[in-house]
């Protein structure tokens, strides 16, 4: 790659960004995506509170039977205290069985003229097949909603569940220790009689790891493709309208593709810095509007409880990074995008008319999907449990998915430091080779009017570029 | 200042298509390129250009290869390119920045040449009038063919090129517009300018240029000085208008008729001698002669027959 190969790439580089940021697709996309989130917060944040100002909510059971077969010592009085369910009436010593209260609501429901009920029964009992099971009836034209039902029932599952627990008298501590996942481990012994643990220990992400692998995994994913598809329509266009003979001769071909990239990414960064900027301010926003209210909404009266996404557990999970990472981190996702946007452009040159885009850019796209959902692979596994280290490593070697699994997988600790450096490495010398071969194909690529290429044909010109150099070489010689 | 263009090669594959090409560029002026379709002209162009690598040759620019990069060299290519959706103003400030033109010169060149080519209301909408929306600068898609032809001429102009390529530069234009770009071409002459021109039509090139290459399928059929390369010819072409037949005539004396209409009957004579004999023996049978013009053959008779000739050999 000689320098002269690359002069006026700075003024090409210029227009596109300027003409690109002058766009009405770019300055729309900008503005909405900003919008959206710099409202984002303060929107939910709104209609949570809007909720809780509704007025209370108010159950419409009169009377709630309680048939307790379990015989748990615990106080049922108390299983409705929100402030919706203070005018049901509950009952813990019924004067009847549960079957003959069951037939007298069946009773009552097909008496169409007299009063209807705003009753309803639980029968709970301990099955044999080691479960509690709590049945809750109503009268078929009970005047109540099926809502109504279904909240006191919900409302008096809960109450059980934390009940039973306090019952026999074991902290949520001690629940929650009791409950913590098994790990097994496989270990050899050798004939010296050491042991030898197995190599590959199986990988597991919180959802917060997940959160953040999966968000730093689109973002990544999102300017790729916006820049790949953006890089490869500018190509074609210019192919296509013949703008490339007037260009060519003041700048070089490999100038033009630099240039082209370089402003497709500084636009897709700007969006990208302008985005996240808006999502920051509008937790800002949040904070003076609604304090700190945001993180979690109770519906009033119900129980229930709405979370609101919040970024602060997902930030703190990256403040372990240090700066050797992180640059490895961000260096990976320039590479990455080089290495992506190189291909596009290499692929749009190979057709001559818009229309055949799509084709052009066949390799450009399922590379770029094989490579996400192979990152993305990674990610599930291990968020399930079942990560394996090998495969991380592998994709995190792998050009193709390198640039969206490596930077999570670094930045969280899921892969060595080591392995991230060889990643990057190996990226660098794709990028490097893709422009190489750009060098040599480019050229013949920009001029060539036909049917679109395929990547065997590009390899071809490449192959004869080489020998009529060598031959140039000889005859200097 | 001279152009020296030294057995330029191109191949694709196994076809050559273009094939050892030479010529020079002494004085000032046009050299005109021609050729039947395919035949090699724009690749040859764009290798001179530096656009497309050449398999062998050279291209000299005062005795030093040509580095279109580091010159001014203005083109006008055949296939017209502008880019559709972004503003005339734009992209001429674009193009006339990548040549190295500043700004402020640019503009008070995009102004002489608008107005030269009778384009302003494009790239200079009406200013805001009360009541009215104001106009948006065009694009070059709102732009007619012939229009958008001349952004292209401005484009290559705007550098005041020393060597300026003009590929096709009429075709597609109207009468009025020809007129025009004639005009402009005969201005950047007498300016001094060197140019090379590629055209299908022989009587622009008759017109414009002192040299000529033909190229067929790659090769260079006939080359040189069009004066010389006529006179090489002799006055061969005989057109001949009677009031009367003189079929006879023409059958005595054995000439071949090329071309009857009613204009005349176009014959073709082995020289001056030839024709004499034969305006004698009109004048002796009391023909009333109408018309009787003797000429060398011109630039078109010269390229179907060339073009024809090394079409047959192969």
């Amino acid at each position: 790659m000689r320098k002269s190969e690359y002069i006026g790439w700075k003024e090409v580089f210029r227009f596109t960004l300027e003409q690109g940021m002058k766009g009405k697709a770019y300055k729309g996309f900008l503005i909405a995506g900003c919008l959206i989130l710099l409202l984002a917060k303060p929107v939910v944040s709104l209609f949570n509170n809007m909720d809780s100002e509704e007025e209370a909510y108010h159950c419409e059971v009169t009377e709630f039977t309680v048939y307790d077969e379990v015989g748990l010592p615990i106080d049922y009085t108390q299983s409705l205290a929100d402030e919706g369910f203070k005018d049901v009436k509950i009952n813990l010593a019924p004067t009847m069985s549960f079957d003959d209260h069951v037939k007298a609501l069946e009773e009552k429901s097909k008496d169409k003229e007299g009063e209807k009920s705003k009753e309803v029964i639980v029968h709970m009992t301990y099955e044999e097949a080691g479960y509690f099971n709590l049945t809750f009836v109503k009268a078929s034209n009970a005047d109540l909603k099926n809502d109504d039902a279904q909240k006191l029932a919900d409302t008096f599952k809960n109450y059980f569940d934390e009940e039973r627990i306090n019952a026999i008298q074991v902290s949520q501590e001690q629940l929650d220790f009791l409950n913590r996942p098994v790990d097994t481990k496989l270990e050899f012994v050798t004939e010296a009689g050491d042991t030898v643990p197995e190599e590959d220990e199986a990988q597991a992400i919180n959802e917060d790891e997940y959160n953040v692998m999966y968000i730093l995994q689109m973002v990544v994913f999102m300017i790729v493709n916006l820049c790949g598809s953006s890089i490869a329509t500018s190509i074609i266009t210019e192919k296509s309208t013949k703008v490339v003979e007037y260009l060519m001769i003041n700048v070089r071909p490999m100038a033009l593709l630099t240039g082209k990239i370089l402003a497709n990414l500084v636009m897709v960064i700007i969006q990208a810095v302008a985005m996240v900027a808006c999502f920051v301010a509008s937790g800002f926003i949040n904070k003076a509007m609604f304090g700190e209210t945001e993180k979690v909404a109770a519906s009033a009266g119900t129980g229930m409880e709405v979370s609101v996404m919040d970024s602060s557990d997902m930030l703190e999970l990256l403040s372990g990074v240090n700066v050797g990472e992180a640059l490895i981190a961000l260096v990976a996702v320039i590479c990455g995008m080089l290495f992506f946007c190189m291909l596009a452009g290499l692929c749009g040159a190979t057709a001559s008319k818009l229309e055949e885009m799509a084709e052009s850019i066949k390799l450009y796209t399922m590379l770029l999907l094989v490579g996400f959902f192979l990152s993305f692979g990674v990610v599930m596994m291990m968020y399930s449990g079942a990560g394996n280290p090998t495969f991380t490593n592998i994709c995190c070697l792998v050009p193709i998915s390198s640039p969206f699994i490596l930077p999570a997988c670094l930045l969280l600790g899921k892969v060595p430091l080591g392995i991230s450096i060889i990643g990057l490495l190996i990226l660098v010398v794709f990028v490097w080779a893709l422009f190489t071969l750009a060098a040599m194909v480019y050229e013949s690529l920009i001029f060539y009017n036909g049917k679109v290429m395929s990547f065997k044909d590009i390899l071809q010109i490449a192959k004869n570029r080489r020998q009529v150099e060598r031959k140039g070489e000889k005859s200097h010689e | 200042m001279s152009l020296e263009v030294k057995n330029l090669t191109k191949t694709y594959g196994s076809k050559t298509v273009v094939d050892n090409l030479s010529f020079e560029l002494k004085e000032p002026g046009v050299y005109a390129l021609l050729g039947t379709n395919g035949a090699g002209k724009t690749t040859s162009i764009r290798m001179i250009l530096g656009m497309l690598a050449k398999d062998s040759g050279e291209v000299l620019w005062n005795g030093k290869p040509i580095d279109p990069m580091n010159m001014n060299v203005g083109y006008l290519a055949e296939e017209r390119g502008l880019y559709p959706k972004y503003t005339l103003m734009d992209q001429l400030l674009y193009f006339a920045k990548l040549k190295g033109v500043d700004k402020a010169t640019a503009k008070q060149r995009i102004k002489y040449w608008a107005e030269r080519l009778e384009v302003e209301e494009y790239l200079y909408p009406p200013k805001k009038v009360k009541g009215k929306k104001p106009e948006k600068p065009k694009t070059a898609e709102q732009l007619s063919k012939g229009n958008q032809q001349k952004i292209q001429l401005m484009a290559a102009l705007l550098s005041e090129p020393e060597l300026l390529i003009l590929d096709e530069p009429l075709s597609g234009l109207d009468p009025v517009n020809t007129d025009l770009f004639k005009g402009i071409i005969r201005e950047e002459i007498s300016k001094g300018k060197y140019l090379i021109m590629s055209s299908h039509q022989m009587f622009t090139i008759e017109e414009f240029c002192k040299d000529i290459t033909i190229l067929n399928r790659g090769k260079a059929v006939l080359q040189g000085d069009l004066n010389e390369i006529k006179k090489g010819y002799g006055r061969v072409n005989l057109m001949v208008k009677c009031d009367e037949s003189f079929a006879d005539l023409i059958e005595k004396h054995a000439l071949p008729v090329v071309n009857d209409t009613p204009d005349g009957t176009q014959l073709k004579v082995t020289g001056e001698e030839q024709a004499n004999a034969f305006l004698a023996d009109l004048l002796k049978e009391n023909k009333k002669v109408v018309r009787f013009e003797l000429r060398e053959p011109s630039l078109h008779e010269i390229f179907v027959e060339k073009a024809g000739a090394a079409n047959e050999e192969e």
